[in-house]
């Protein structure tokens, strides 16, 4: 009964392919931007939590901006 | 470049740490009530707004929106003006939405007991609160994007990305999963039918645990643990890849919930299949937290908020790999309907999100009221009382899941089922029920600790309520060489309609062929829609949350059609709205109970299970012998039906009272038979006459 119903709806096999293919594009694009991608923006947005506070407290005023 | 000042709201964060204390407290308190029903009956009082089919969603709720709904939004309101640089969008937006969300969790306390409920798992409220929850999640989507599009900070940090998937997912899960048609305030039927409603629930249900207790968490690690551990996190780049493969994937994997039931086998594969692809996103997120802590594992000896989410994210990796694992079919086939399943999520639930809240409270408290913690002592206490409690509850439950399951599948040498009464497996891990309780009482006895500690310390400082900050208004975007996902960052639009679509994918491809193609599930001639008595049991069965503990859904296993009859099938259900499949079996599986026993052992049973069944563990149901069936809106209900495509002939509503008294006198004179006297108004009649159909038409 499960194999009838997958074939009873035309066009099913396209369904699974054509989204496997837009994800595995888009993540193989994902993959060679990361491993090509700027070091010094990287670094910069990994310490976004860090310097939230030292770069926008008064009371911490001396410290470095960004 | 002009410096300009403003000030961060710290006074919402405190008001939503405040709320998700208290309801974790009342949440936790109330599963272990329920916890304990199962091994004392007798803590079900008897009464109806207290027995265990209305306490658990309430306990499921309870934790899952109201402790962790408020801890995320606490967490989301902290971060998100640090990391933005700015105040929220709108204070007015943000009270909106804080009382908002306390007065749906009323509502929600209040209508579970009561019995007003979808019956739906984590999707029970009824739809006016539905529509209330709508609202007020619009009130903090507008909060939020409006707070990015006010930002100082030209780039979003990675746990913005993590809640903006979170805010677009869950008003994306929550609008389809409620399609419902009202029959008045206080009930609806579901939009979708059987098999399509068990697919559209799953996808809602899986996605709930995805996007409400996964993704807004893994943006909390994101900002909490860098900041708690002082240093960046490990790998940027990972968590790039960590949030896009995570939400396409997630999403896809939602029939893992369905596998060996009527839905079809291809949605099953795909289930499966994403599950598995699941693992690497899942394992890489966990390993980016805990390698954040690379060269400061000595911090976590000294550091209590280290300690709470090292084990946070230990347990989100444990319950990431189990999750694929259950959707293996010959594991879930084990696993699936026992406790199994109640210790894997509670590895997730107690541990991840329990511990990374209590890892942020004890890191926000302090800093907002300007003092150190009160005791290091009492919070190292809490983290060992926690830590115990997840192992005394984890490791009971997984036992009992494994035991039962065994015990359901061993065969005699000569072919016959070893234990056939469904009772005798229970009984046997009563003693895990116990342990478990234990567990779960040194968890709540640690987060009683906590809230003292919170306490002193914020009575010892002095809460800054509007915290000063300035920063350089934001540049106008600079032209030049630029990566596409640092321009994806800048546009928050452009990021949340990429982001939408990457979700909608698997949400597409799983839900739409079994709507537009009818013969997606196979109709059986005899099926029949339920009789208006029927109708009425069957919405006292929803009421009393029979499906917390029952499933309807007989796997096509010799040990399940040996037990319980016929496995079954896709075209049983379409006239069931809502489905009832169940995911847990505490009690046997009901779908082919129909015709096995005479009424009168129902009567009895319902009145006090062990009656018949000696040992039993289910609550009793008196009420339901001496309340008299409301058939005020019996008319309005098949006509709501008709509508939703039921096919109830025209007119067949004012002839449905007649037909109701007509079923209700054959079960009471089948009743006098065995010497129970009742009358035909009562709702035991309308029960009885549901359970008697249930699985019955495919015999005729």
């Amino acid at each position: 009964m499960y194999k009838e119903t997958l074939r009873s709806i035309e066009g099913i096999q396209i369904y699974p392919l054509v989204s496997l293919a837009i994800f595995g594009l888009f993540f193989i694009s994902l993959i060679i931007w990361v491993m090509q991608v700027d070091k010094a923006y990287i670094h910069e947005m990994s310490n976004l939590p860090l310097i939230d506070d030292q770069s926008s407290n008064i009371k911490k005023k001396g410290d470095s901006h960004v | 470049m002009s410096i300009e000042r403003f000030s961060y709201d710290n006074k919402i964060v405190k008001y939503f740490i405040i709320a998700c204390v208290i309801f974790g407290i009342v949440g936790m308190s109330v599963g272990l009530l329920a916890a304990i029903q199962l091994y004392y009956p007798l803590f079900n009082f008897d009464i109806a707004y207290t027995s265990f089919g209305r306490i658990r969603p309430l306990h499921t709720n309870a934790v899952i929106f109201a402790f962790v709904g408020n801890a995320i939004f606490a967490g989301v309101y902290y971060s998100m003006q640090r990391l933005l640089k700015t105040r929220m969008y709108s204070d007015k937006l943000s009270w909106i939405n804080f009382w908002g969300w306390q007065l749906i969790i009323v509502a929600a306390a209040v209508t579970l007991p009561l019995g007003i409920t979808s019956s739906k798992e984590y999707a029970e409220l009824e739809w006016p609160i539905d529509i209330a929850i709508t609202l007020v999640w619009v009130v903090f989507g507008i909060n939020f994007i409006g707070t990015i599009l006010v930002r100082r900070e030209k780039h979003m940090y990675v746990a913005i990305w993590f809640f903006l998937a979170t805010l677009i997912t869950v008003a994306v899960l929550h609008l389809v999963n409620s399609f419902a048609l009202p029959v008045n305030f206080f009930k609806s039927y579901s939009a979708y039918a059987g098999v399509q409603d068990a697919l559209v629930q799953w996808w809602y249900g899986h996605n709930a645990v995805a996007f409400f207790l996964t993704t807004p968490y893994l943006g909390l690690m994101y900002y909490f643990l860098p900041k708690a551990a002082e240093r960046p996190v490990y790998s940027y780049k990972l968590s790039i890849v960590h949030f896009w493969s995570l939400i396409f994937i997630y999403i896809w994997a939602g029939p893992h919930h369905l596998l060996y039931t009527a839905l079809p086998d291809w949605a099953q594969a795909l289930g499966t299949a994403f599950s598995i692809m699941l693992i690497a996103p899942s394992w890489g997120g966990m390993v980016n937290g805990l390698l954040t802590l690379r060269g400061a594992w000595d911090k976590v000896r000294e550091d209590v908020v280290l300690k709470f989410m090292v084990v946070a994210v230990t347990c989100y990796g444990m319950a990431t790999l189990e999750g694929p694992l259950l959707s293996l079919k010959n594991i879930n086939a084990i696993g699936h309907y026992t406790d199994w399943i109640v210790a894997h999520v509670h590895v997730g639930a107690l541990g991840w999100n329990g511990f990374l809240t209590f890892g942020m409270l004890y890191w926000m408290v302090p800093r907002m009221w300007r003092t150190k913690l009160y005791s290091n002592t009492l919070a190292n206490t809490h983290f060992w009382l926690g830590t115990l409690g997840i192992i005394f509850y984890a490791l009971p439950m997984y036992w009992a899941g494994v035991t039962q399951s065994l015990m359901w599948k061993e065969f005699t040498p000569d072919g016959f089922l070893k234990y056939p009464n469904f009772l005798e497996t229970v009984t046997q891990i009563v003693p895990m029920y116990i342990a478990r309780s234990v567990g779960g009482g040194l968890y709540l006895i640690g987060v009683f600790v906590m809230t003292y500690n919170l306490i002193k310390t914020a009575a010892q400082g002095s809460f800054l309520a509007n915290e000063e900050a300035e920063a350089p208004a934001l540049e106008k975007a600079a032209h030049g060489k630029e990566f596409w996902h640092s321009i994806l960052e800048r546009k928050p639009l452009l990021m949340a309609i990429l982001a939408t679509i990457m979700i909608s994918i698997g949400g597409l491809i799983e839900l739409v062929p079994t709507f537009l193609v009818k013969s997606n599930v196979p109709t059986i001639s005899s099926v029949t829609p339920y009789t208006p008595l029927e109708l009425e049991g069957r919405d006292l069965y929803i009421r009393e949350g029979c499906v917390g503990c029952h499933s309807q859904m007989v796997r096509p296993f010799r040990s399940e059609t040996m037990r319980y009859g016929d496995y079954s099938k896709a075209g049983e259900f379409v006239y069931d709205r809502p489905f009832l499949w169940g995911s847990k079996r505490t009690g046997p599986d009901l779908h082919r109970i129909g015709g096995k026993s005479p009424d009168s052992w129902h009567y009895l049973h319902m009145l006090d299970p062990t009656n018949t069944s000696t040992g039993s563990i289910m609550p009793k149901y008196p009420w339901l012998i001496e309340d008299e069936l409301d058939i005020s809106q019996t008319k309005a209900k098949i006509s709501t039906l008709r509508q939703l495509g039921v096919p109830y002939p025209k007119g067949y509503e004012d002839k449905a009272l007649a037909d109701l008294n007509k079923q209700a006198e054959t079960i009471v004179a089948s009743l006098e038979k065995d010497k129970i006297k009742t009358t035909k108004d009562k709702e035991i009649i309308a029960m009885i006459a549901y359970l008697q159909r249930l699985g019955t038409d495919i015999k005729k």
